[in-house]
């Protein structure tokens, strides 16, 4: 979620050279099949790669199969529903409400926590909420970075696809609905948001 | 004094142009900015307030240096004693318009200011509402008020009625008046209205691609711009006792006093070109 905040402050306030690039990055999982992501993710996540070795020698992380791997994969994949969305909102919030901040000797701190963040509210909560959503959901980037081991690295639709091969089906079933019941829960709740932070006059 | 030249590249329709503009602006005046869509009007005004900077040139206010490009001084809009009107008025949609004003001063103390300008502005009723709720008419005229809650030196307007009616727009025009006699800021308003600069302004800029074309009061400087202009008008009816031709365009009615041998051809639903020195206007 920081992360997602600090990339959008730069996306939205900066017209950088490389913009488009890291706009592009940003959004390339919701279009790069899951084992592409999966692949190149656990290639740097290897302990001799200079991802995995950083993180190795900072953090004491193993990050190939292990929690904190998918963790971080998660962040990554999950990126676009977390940046896109904010963006968009502050894209269509009038550029006059910063200017008229400005000139009425707002910094831009007290701008940005009070005239256009309270302004995205509900693009924010929105994206928090499918972007929990789907990292509940993920299913392939999961399956290569961590490996599907039990205790560890085994999430709930790791889980089904477990229960799955074993000829679980009653378990498959159960896990099955309660990831159902979790997502259309998620999405009424979104439209609820949605609806109630509409205002009554345009 | 106000004294502004500044230069700059701006990319308009027909591709880029030079802005290049030299005007100096008497302390308490009020003063109109004119031209056409596109021709640096807004650009001029956010320089001014420095929400966007020149390519090179000189703002001061009194003895304020406010930009200078010789010397790399650029004063933040934060620091410069500016107060600016939006056309989409700008109110902040998550506070009341208790909270825009309160958020405008930053203080609470000066209860009795807020009072004395939600009165002058007749916005007493509408405290606690969300600028959603509120008409084009109150909206301007709260935005109006949380500027000159900071009594800024300059008050930059930028179409700021142009959204409006036009019996609302005489309305704020003459709250904007009053606002100008009682508090003296420097006044400088983009308006395409000329009723709006006569009434207002002490001096009329005209703008073309920009460069100021031409200044001086609004009834030298507008009259000469109409003198320039024939006008094009649907003819709307021919009296033949009295000779007299009424026709119609956008501006207003029209009518002409025209020879027996002008008006012999002459059919009414035709267009009709018109040289300003013919016409009059009804209001």
């Amino acid at each position: 979620m920081v992360i997602g905040f600090v990339l959008v402050f730069f996306i939205h306030h900066f017209d950088f050279l490389l913009k488009n690039l890291v706009k592009s990055l940003v959004t390339l999982p919701l279009v790069l099949p899951p084992s592409v992501l999966g692949y190149y993710l656990l290639v740097s996540f290897q302990q001799n790669a200079f991802l995995g070795k950083w993180f190795e020698i900072i953090f004491n992380v193993q990050l190939a199969f292990s929690f904190e791997g998918i963790l971080l994969g998660s962040i990554i994949f999950s990126l676009p529903f977390m940046v896109n969305p904010v963006l968009s909102a502050l894209d269509n919030l009038m550029v006059s409400l910063q200017e008229a901040s400005f000139t009425l000797g707002k910094s831009r701190f007290v701008t940005y926590t009070q005239v256009i963040l309270p302004n995205v509210k509900p693009a924010i909560l929105t994206s928090l909420i499918l972007t929990f959503a789907h990292t509940i959901g993920e299913f392939g980037v999961i399956l290569m970075i961590g490996g599907n081991i039990p205790g560890e690295t085994r999430v709930a639709s790791l889980a089904i696809y477990h229960e799955l091969e074993a000829l679980n089906y009653g378990m498959a079933n159960s896990y099955s609905l309660i990831l159902l019941g979790f997502s259309l829960t998620i999405l009424l709740v979104v439209y609820y948001f949605q609806k109630r932070f509409k205002p009554d006059f345009t | 004094m106000i004294e502004i030249i500044l230069k700059r590249h701006l990319k308009g329709q027909s591709g880029l142009f030079e802005l290049d503009i030299d005007m100096q602006l008497k302390k308490g005046g009020f003063y109109a900015l004119m031209g056409e869509s596109g021709v640096g009007k807004t650009s001029v005004l956010k320089i001014i307030a420095g929400l966007m900077k020149a390519g090179s040139g000189k703002i001061t206010y009194e003895q304020e240096v406010w930009f200078d490009s010789d010397n790399s001084i650029f004063v933040k809009p934060q620091k410069r004693s500016v107060g600016f009107v939006f056309q989409d008025y700008a109110l902040f949609p998550n506070m009341s318009v208790i909270q825009n004003l309160y958020f405008a001063i930053g203080k609470v103390s000066e209860k009795k200011e807020i009072d004395e300008i939600l009165e002058l502005m007749n916005l007493g009723d509408l405290v606690k509402s969300k600028p959603q709720e509120l008409s084009g008419g109150q909206q301007q005229r709260v935005a109006l008020a949380r500027v000159i809650l900071r009594k800024p030196d300059i008050v930059l307007l930028d179409e700021p009625l142009a959204a409006l009616d036009q019996k609302l727009r005489e309305k704020l025009q003459k709250d904007l008046q009053s606002l100008h006699h009682k508090y003296g800021f420097t006044a400088l308003m983009v308006t395409h209205d000329e009723l709006e600069a006569t009434r207002l302004a002490d001096e009329v800029f005209i703008m073309e691609l920009g460069k100021v074309i031409r200044k001086g009061t609004p009834k030298n400087v507008l009259n000469t711009l109409l003198d320039l202009n024939s006008i094009e008008a649907e003819i709307l009816d021919v009296d033949f006792e009295s000779n007299e031709l009424t026709a119609t365009n956008h501006r207003g009615i029209f009518k002409v006093n025209l020879s027996e041998s002008q008006l012999k051809n002459i059919k009414v639903g035709q267009m009709i070109k018109l040289n300003s020195k013919d016409w009059k206007i009804n209001e």
